[in-house]
């Protein structure tokens, strides 16, 4: 980590005075006499910043950004007492109406961040190293320009409101030939899955190979069975596939309440390489396969990619005996922050992962 | 030397580290003097205390020849020397540049970046040389596995190209048989293979802030608050230690006051530079208990979502600023802090550079690199080591894990066979001596030649030689990895070939090529006369593979 000169070298250089060595960035920084006073709320009367500074100080990011210099000023040594949504109790008597939280609350009271800072009354004791503090007040100067996004905020934190629950488990079935696996998939609410509906589904995975074989929804607290649907042959939905899109012609078996039907389908399927993930997940250039059947309504894509496996999964089933509030919480379920089928680990026969996801309620 | 902040909880409960204190002495006073400046940066570089104007371009001085470059990236990225062949292509710079672009790709790059990670870590060795060693549960290969494990998600991170959020956004963590075993949790079935996988214990995932690991390594006193876990996370991700901040107060609180530090830290405007942060960040980390060493080790790493409540009624979790609920919330926020992946660019710019980075625009330039390539450790390790500032010809001294990976390499041996040079990996004592690390008292590497780094190379050579020179011997000539000229027993060897041997060795043991009429094998061939010859081969071999590993050119690099 790059070191500014420290007040210890500013005193053993015999440079400085005791006063200075207590504040280094007091009265040692550049003043600016240019700026306007500043209103009771401390919002600045007079321009801000022109825009039209001179170099960039030795030391300092060439350009400066509101990435690379103010944000992580700001974060680093204002956010915590001038943060808009910080605890009160945390303010240690800031201002109640003085939020800095993203560059253009800072760019409105340029004037008055740059004679605090510059006068070393902020941050109350210091904290900012002399470099840190030149760059950031050289990058006001410059306008005190942002991005357009709040202060440390490149993607907005999940809020968790309900606890999912998926537990994919991989039965060593020794029926199968030997590259073949059976992967089970339950996805659901609570922990463990006791209340809601919950979905489970068969695939048969042969490495980039997978076929849907079936899927069955529950209703846990009574243990019913809500609906049933088993293809054949089974529907084949693989991510490593080298065609852009194939067809299958497939007969699906309908199970529920009221009774069993045999629904003759067929399915296109597209593949699609390199769509853009959920920025939330922590995958990169998946694969989406989308299978839409010509007849009934139903869709069902899923994205994964070679290392991270399944990213996203959702179902859309707009027939009589479609569930769609399964769908939702599918979709939900699956567009929140995923672990992964593979992880690059490879799993094995026998094995199982879970996971436990945040997301909100459908 | 540093040393972890045993007292940290104190310091920061009395607003400040020992720095802070000696610096409290001094009270405010009034500005310096004017005749001596007006105070404004201008007059600072006419000093001489900040250097002029923008900064200008460095110059990095003469720079690595190619095939240095070659080994050096060798070594760093694979931990191994370049081969032969390696440095022969390496002759032509733009073979030399794509095989760099080669050892980025190879398997054993993830491992590379998971120790080189673990100078910012420091868990890798840690229970070997805590109070930990003293638990029954604590065998060397618990020990081990334990403090790898959050590495682990460093390897897999930097060798399946996930973006580096993924470190504290990652929704499982690396488990195996062994670390199951130490904490007393169900195992994976996976031996001492690592596998990804939730925990099972409902924990917020948040990547390896959900380490049990990482926070038995960063452990509170349970008067600490979990301040110190709280400023780890700082200095590791963000690179903004509270400890390094140039804090400066009047430390004349009342007795009252000095009797309340807790409630002082929450109203003392003084305290609030570190603590307005620290602690509603520190309210994250409830669920995991802070240390007592008697408690069995299943007990302190499993989350407690009760404790995890009663912290957040303390304060409410917060990153700087910002509400949060607990750990994923947490992560969350560090993936999108900018500050995030530049100490990212810092910490492995430092480790590939041997030296902090002082170049805002080399930072940034990785930066940028890194962030264009999906903020992949590839693609930042690619920007740094085609950096002029990665090929200066300064001298770089192998780690310990370095010369363990390279030397193993060299005369061939498995990881399954007996003889290996694991001590040199894990074992605090060699670490030292190599100028390492043991993660516990001694966290920053002595990067300069040493004594210690001698005596390390003398007991090398003597642990290596003469097994290497037995195994050489029953292989096959064409299983031979350094004897590839001749037998080192054959006593009717001409001299022209103990010669082209003689030249191999330097080739590969010193990634130094020359031929068999230079000066250097001149003086290998009196090494190797003087100790028998050809009339006792075996000793004058084994005198100079001794020399060769104790050569400077074996350790740098």
């Amino acid at each position: 980590m790059r070191r500014a000169p420290s007040i210890s070298v500013l005193v053993a250089a015999g440079l400085a005075s005791g006063a200075a060595a207590c504040r280094p960035d007091s009265a040692l920084l550049p003043s600016k006499s240019t700026f306007s006073s500043t209103d009771g709320a401390g919002t600045d009367s007079g321009a801000p910043g022109t825009g039209l500074a001179a170099d960039v100080p030795a030391g300092c990011p060439d350009p400066l950004s509101w990435a690379n210099t103010g944000e992580p000023y700001l974060l680093t040594y204002c956010a915590g007492c001038h943060a808009e949504g910080g605890d009160p109790a945390f303010r240690y008597g800031a201002p109640p109406d003085l939020f800095l939280d993203s560059a253009d609350d800072v760019h409105a009271r340029s004037a008055r961040v740059r004679a605090r800072i510059a006068d070393g009354t902020m941050p109350p004791t210091g904290g900012p190293s002399l470099a840190e503090t030149e760059c950031f007040l050289a990058w006001l100067d410059q306008g005190a320009r942002g991005d357009g996004t709040p202060l440390g905020s490149g993607t907005a934190p999940p809020v968790a409101a309900v606890a999912w629950e998926v537990l994919e488990t991989v039965d060593d079935d020794p029926d199968l030939p030997g590259t073949l696996l059976l992967t089970t998939t339950l996805v659901g609410l609570g922990r463990p899955v006791a209340t809601g509906r919950f979905a489970e589904e068969r695939w048969l995975v042969d490495g980039d190979d997978a076929w849907l074989l079936s899927r069955t929804r529950y209703d846990p607290q009574t243990d019913a069975v809500l609906s049933d649907d088993a293809w054949e042959p089974p529907l084949r939905l693989s991510w490593g596939s080298t065609d852009d899109g194939w067809t299958v012609e497939t007969t699906r078996t309908h199970t529920d309440t009221a009774g069993t039907e045999t629904l003759a389908e067929v399915w296109d399927v597209a593949r699609i390489v390199g769509v853009a993930t959920d920025p939330r997940s922590i995958d990169t250039a998946p694969v989406q396969v989308l299978a839409v059947e010509r007849g009934a309504g139903l869709e069902l894509g899923v994205e994964l990619s070679a290392r991270m496996g399944l990213v996203r999964r959702w179902s859309f089933d707009d027939t009589p005996t479609g569930d769609p509030e399964l769908d939702l919480i599918d979709t939900l379920l699956f567009e929140s922050r995923l672990p992964a089928l593979g992880s690059g680990f490879p799993l094995g026969p026998d094995m199982e992962w879970s996971a436990r996801i945040l997301g909100d309620a459908p | 030397m540093l040393r972890r902040a045993t007292v940290f909880a104190t310091l920061l409960a009395a607003c400040g580290g020992p720095e802070h204190a000696s610096k409290s002495v001094e009270p405010a006073h009034d500005p310096p003097p004017s005749d001596s400046t007006d105070g404004t940066a201008d007059d600072l570089r006419d000093t001489g205390l900040l250097p002029p104007g923008p900064e200008p371009e460095t110059d990095p001085g003469p720079l690595l020849s190619p095939t240095e470059w070659v080994t050096r990236a060798s070594l760093d990225l694979r931990g191994v020397r370049p081969s032969a062949a390696e440095l022969a292509a390496a002759t032509d710079p733009t073979a030399a540049a794509e095989l760099v672009d080669g050892f980025l790709e190879d398997a054993r790059f993830g491992s590379r970046m998971a120790w080189l990670y673990n100078d910012v870590l420091h868990t890798a060795v840690w229970f070997d040389n805590s109070l930990y060693r003293y638990f029954p549960e604590m065998t060397p290969e618990a020990g081990r596995a334990a403090g790898f494990a959050p590495l682990a998600m460093v390897e897999h991170i930097a060798a399946t190209d996930q973006p580096w959020s993924a470190l504290v956004t990652a929704r499982e963590l690396p488990h195996n048989d062994v670390v199951a075993s130490f904490f007393g949790v169900a195992g994976t079935g996976s031996g001492d293979a690592w596998v990804l996988a939730p925990p099972a214990d409902g924990r917020p995932m948040a990547g390896i802030l959900s380490s049990p690991t990482l926070w038995l390594a960063y452990d509170g006193d349970r008067t600490n608050f979990n301040r110190r876990r709280a400023n780890e996370v700082a200095r590791i991700f963000l690179c903004a230690d509270f400890l390094a901040r140039d804090v400066t107060f009047e430390f004349n609180l009342s007795p009252e006051a000095l009797s309340d530090l807790e409630r002082a830290v929450q109203t003392e405007p003084a305290c609030g530079s570190c603590h307005a942060v620290l602690d509603p960040m520190a309210a994250f980390f409830g669920g995991f208990v802070e240390r007592s060493a008697n408690e069995p080790t299943h007990q302190l790493v499993q989350y407690s979502p009760w404790t995890a409540e009663w912290y957040r009624g303390w304060a409410a979790p917060a990153y700087f600023g910002r509400p949060g609920t607990d750990l994923a919330d947490l992560g969350a926020y560090l993936a999108a802090d900018p500050r995030y992946s530049r100490c990212a660019v810092e910490n492995f710019a430092q480790g590939l550079l041997s030296r902090p980075v002082d170049s805002a625009r080399e930072l940034e330039a990785w930066h940028t690199d890194f962030a264009e390539g999906g903020l992949t450790v590839r693609a930042l390790v690619r920007s740094i080591v085609h950096s002029d500032a990665y090929r200066s010809a300064d001298r770089r001294l192998l780690t310990t894990e370095q010369i363990a990976t390279s030397v193993a390499e060299l005369v061939g041996w498995s990881p399954t066979e007996e003889e290996d040079l694991t001590e040199l990996v894990w074992e605090a004592e060699y670490r030292l001596l190599g100028g390492g690390t043991d993660d516990a008292a001694i966290l920053v590497r002595n990067p300069e030649p040493n004594v210690g780094q001698l005596v390390l190379m003398t007991w090398v050579a003597r642990r290596v030689v003469v097994p290497t020179l037995t195994v050489e011997a029953g292989r096959a000539a064409e299983d031979r990895r350094l004897f590839t000229v001749v037998d080192p027993t054959d006593r009717s060897a001409s001299d022209t070939d103990v010669r082209a041997q003689l030249a191999v060795l330097h080739t590969r043991m010193l990634s130094r090529p020359v031929d068999a009429t230079s000066d250097e094998v001149d003086a290998l061939v009196a090494l190797f006369d003087s100790a028998g010859g050809t009339s006792d081969p075996s000793s004058a071999w084994e005198v100079v593979l001794h020399a060769l590993l104790r050569h400077p050119h074996a350790v740098l690099y």
